[in-house]
């Protein structure tokens, strides 16, 4: 029989979920199973891409953790499976090779690139048999493009032309071209790289307009070998951008060159850069974004579990090492972000390991979300007024950037009946009540 | 409430992810990181203090910008060619550098999460200031938060063999440099002796 005391039947469990990778079909190690969430996003992404050829901008949003990789993934494996005869997509992941946290526009657009040119190569297993000039057109593509970032990028041709010298973070960097599909496979992702995480001052600066004219041609290749569709860009992990000024860049600044991008784009962008003062800014050209609200959080002293807690449980097997309590307790507690619930079922399983119990107990559950509130405990003075005045008044939101944020404090629900409503994290509900006591103690003394 | 070595064995268990280690004095956090030791032993530690963010990010850039798909099989590179991590980091924030350590740790929340993990030394007067500044890396550690004032300082026997009065010199050095005094030798020693191990029966 299985039982969390076993560490075999633990380490089985747990090489079902990931907490820090988005879920997939769960063939993986170390992969959560994705579940439907019964939410319209793919269709209204459906829409937007299906009546704007070549043109659809969307951007989706969301708090950290609510699932939007997890969502465009799932997304994108759909669309490859229900429409073959659409455009070719191509998923960009910001996060692929380097840090976003910083990253400008021109580590955005150079992610762009280089996963384009790394689809080229997956594309052309399947030319085989197609005509060659296909296959002609696209190494034409690929000298002029090496000659360009060589040029833009200030490489050194040395060795007969075959090896040329790059300096990357004052760092010599060496590409050899006897194999130029490689070479610009490197030369892309390095240079990615580095304008993602090197200082501003040691930056390329912005890119050229003949790259773009370049990765234009590019995608205008998928174009034509896929019945005259233009490509679908699904770019991730640009939510990551926290710097306000490389957010803005991203976002704003470089709108001339999101209009000239010869594909339809489906990007993250960071919900705190999408409210406020750049809202409208940012809604002016993107439209409005697409949120991805919490899951419904069930009440402490409710018996309904919304269904999709319970296939999660079910997917790694959990549901027999769970009871109802437990489950009900680690549902509440993660306010409806699937990436708390499943660190909580991983943090959960542990500890009943560690103590020795078959299953997970209420006194396990406690434990865990006694340790995540831990995060809440040392919110300011600020930030707990702040909680305190959206809390009892409901609205705010512009100022909450950082309640909204990991630990988050304050979560965005979905709209009903026209109002978007606003609930304060249920791991920090007691330190709210807390501040609520001492103010009303406070007004007494007075 | 958690013990130090349960601490320990989450980090073994989980063989990846962030853990979150809050001190506030010295005596409790070293008497958590011997135990530490002692349960995931010293050889597969890494320890790194994090100080100032142009030193620090040289120090992770080295450790993590290793992964372009294409640059083994083409620069030739000895420095590139680095081996996969096979060490727990164990990295030690010094005292209000969060504003400028946060946002380059959130960056690179990804690769510390990666097998064998991570454990970062916060200071509990810092941990807001962390937060706020790291947010993506805040939702991956999640509940893996530990208060080395609040653990309970229990052990099995087998963690009882291997544990030492006193830290890695290495790591010691990075202690004396975070505010505060660490415990002597011989008061972990005695502090060692009062425990009496608990009986392993599984």
């Amino acid at each position: 029989m299985v039982s969390l005391s076993n560490i075999n039947d633990l380490k089985d469990i747990l090489s079902r979920l990931s907490a820090e990778k988005p879920a997939g079909l769960g063939n993986y190690d170390n992969e959560t199973k994705y579940q439907i969430r019964g939410t319209d996003l793919a269709r209204r992404l459906k829409l937007e891409i299906d009546s704007n050829e070549a043109n659809a901008r969307v951007l989706i949003t969301g708090q950290i953790g609510v699932g939007k990789s997890s969502e465009l993934r799932n997304f994108y494996r759909q669309r490859i499976i229900e429409n073959s005869r659409a455009g070719y997509l191509i998923y960009c992941d910001l996060e692929k090779e380097e840090h976003p946290e910083r990253c400008g526009a021109t580590g955005v657009l150079l992610s762009i690139f280089r996963d384009c040119w790394g689809a080229t190569r997956k594309k052309r297993n399947h030319l085989q048999n197609s005509p060659s000039h296909y296959q002609e057109k696209l190494i034409k593509l690929r000298e002029e493009i090496l000659l360009r970032l060589i040029e833009w990028l200030k490489g050194s041709l040395i060795e007969d032309d075959n090896k040329v010298m790059f300096k990357f973070g004052g760092m010599d960097f060496p590409i050899f071209l006897n194999d130029k599909d490689k070479a610009l496979s490197l030369l892309l992702g390095k240079a990615a790289q580095h304008e993602a995480v090197s200082t501003p001052s040691e930056r390329f600066g912005l890119v050229p307009d003949s790259l773009i004219n370049l990765l234009n041609k590019l995608l205008n290749w998928f174009k034509d070998i896929h019945n005259g569709k233009s490509p679908l860009l699904i770019i991730d992990h640009v939510d990551k951008i926290r710097d306000e000024h490389s957010a803005k860049e991203v976002l704003i600044e470089i709108i001339p060159h999101w209009q000239s991008i010869a594909a339809s784009v489906i990007m993250t962008a960071p919900y705190e850069y999408t409210l406020g003062d750049l809202r409208y800014s940012v809604e002016s050209y993107w439209g409005k974004p697409i949120m991805i609200y919490p899951l419904d959080i069930p009440e402490i002293d409710c018996n309904n579990i919304p269904v999709i807690y319970n296939e999660i449980v079910n997917s790694c097997r959990l549901n027999t090492l769970i009871t109802q309590d437990s489950l009900r307790i680690l549902a509440h507690y993660c306010g409806g972000i699937p990436r708390s619930f499943v660190q909580f079922l991983i943090e959960a399983s542990k500890e009943a390991h560690l103590a020795g119990h078959k299953r997970i107990e209420e006194s396990d559950a406690q434990a865990i979300i006694f340790n995540a509130e831990r995060a809440y405990q040392d919110y300011g003075p600020a930030e707990m007024d702040l909680l305190y005045q959206i809390a009892e008044n409901k609205i705010g939101l512009n100022a909450a950037a950082t309640l909204l944020r990991s630990p988050i404090g304050l979560l965005v629900l979905k709209s009903k009946e026209g109002e978007q409503p606003l609930r304060v994290h249920p791991l920090a509900q007691k330190v709210l009540e807390r501040y609520r006591y001492a103010k009303s103690q406070e007004k007494m003394i007075v | 409430m958690s013990t130090a070595e349960q601490l320990a064995n989450s980090i073994l268990l989980d063989n990846a992810g962030v853990h979150i280690l809050l001190w506030d004095d010295q005596d409790d956090l070293v008497r958590a990181l011997v135990l530490v030791i002692a349960v995931v032993g010293k050889e597969r530690i890494l320890p790194l203090l994090l100080s100032s963010e142009t030193e620090s990010s040289l120090v992770l850039r080295k450790l993590f910008d290793i992964k372009i798909t294409e640059e083994i099989s083409l620069t030739e590179d000895e420095e590139i060619l680095q081996p996969k991590r096979d060490k727990l980091l164990l990295l030690f924030i010094q005292q209000a550098t969060s504003q400028t350590i946060g946002p380059m740790l959130n960056g690179w929340r990804r690769d510390l999460s990666q097998e064998p993990g991570s454990l970062i030394i916060v200071r509990k007067a810092d941990f807001i200031n962390f937060q706020r500044y790291a947010p993506d890396l805040a939702s991956f550690y999640g509940p893996k938060i530990y208060d080395s004032s609040s653990l309970l300082y229990m052990w099995g026997e087998t963690t009882a063999k291997n544990v030492k009065p006193y830290l890695p010199n290495r790591m010691f050095d990075f202690i004396n440099e975070l505010p505060g005094e660490a415990p002597s030798e011989n008061e972990l020693k005695e502090w060692i002796k009062l425990h009496t191990p608990i009986h392993e029966e599984f």
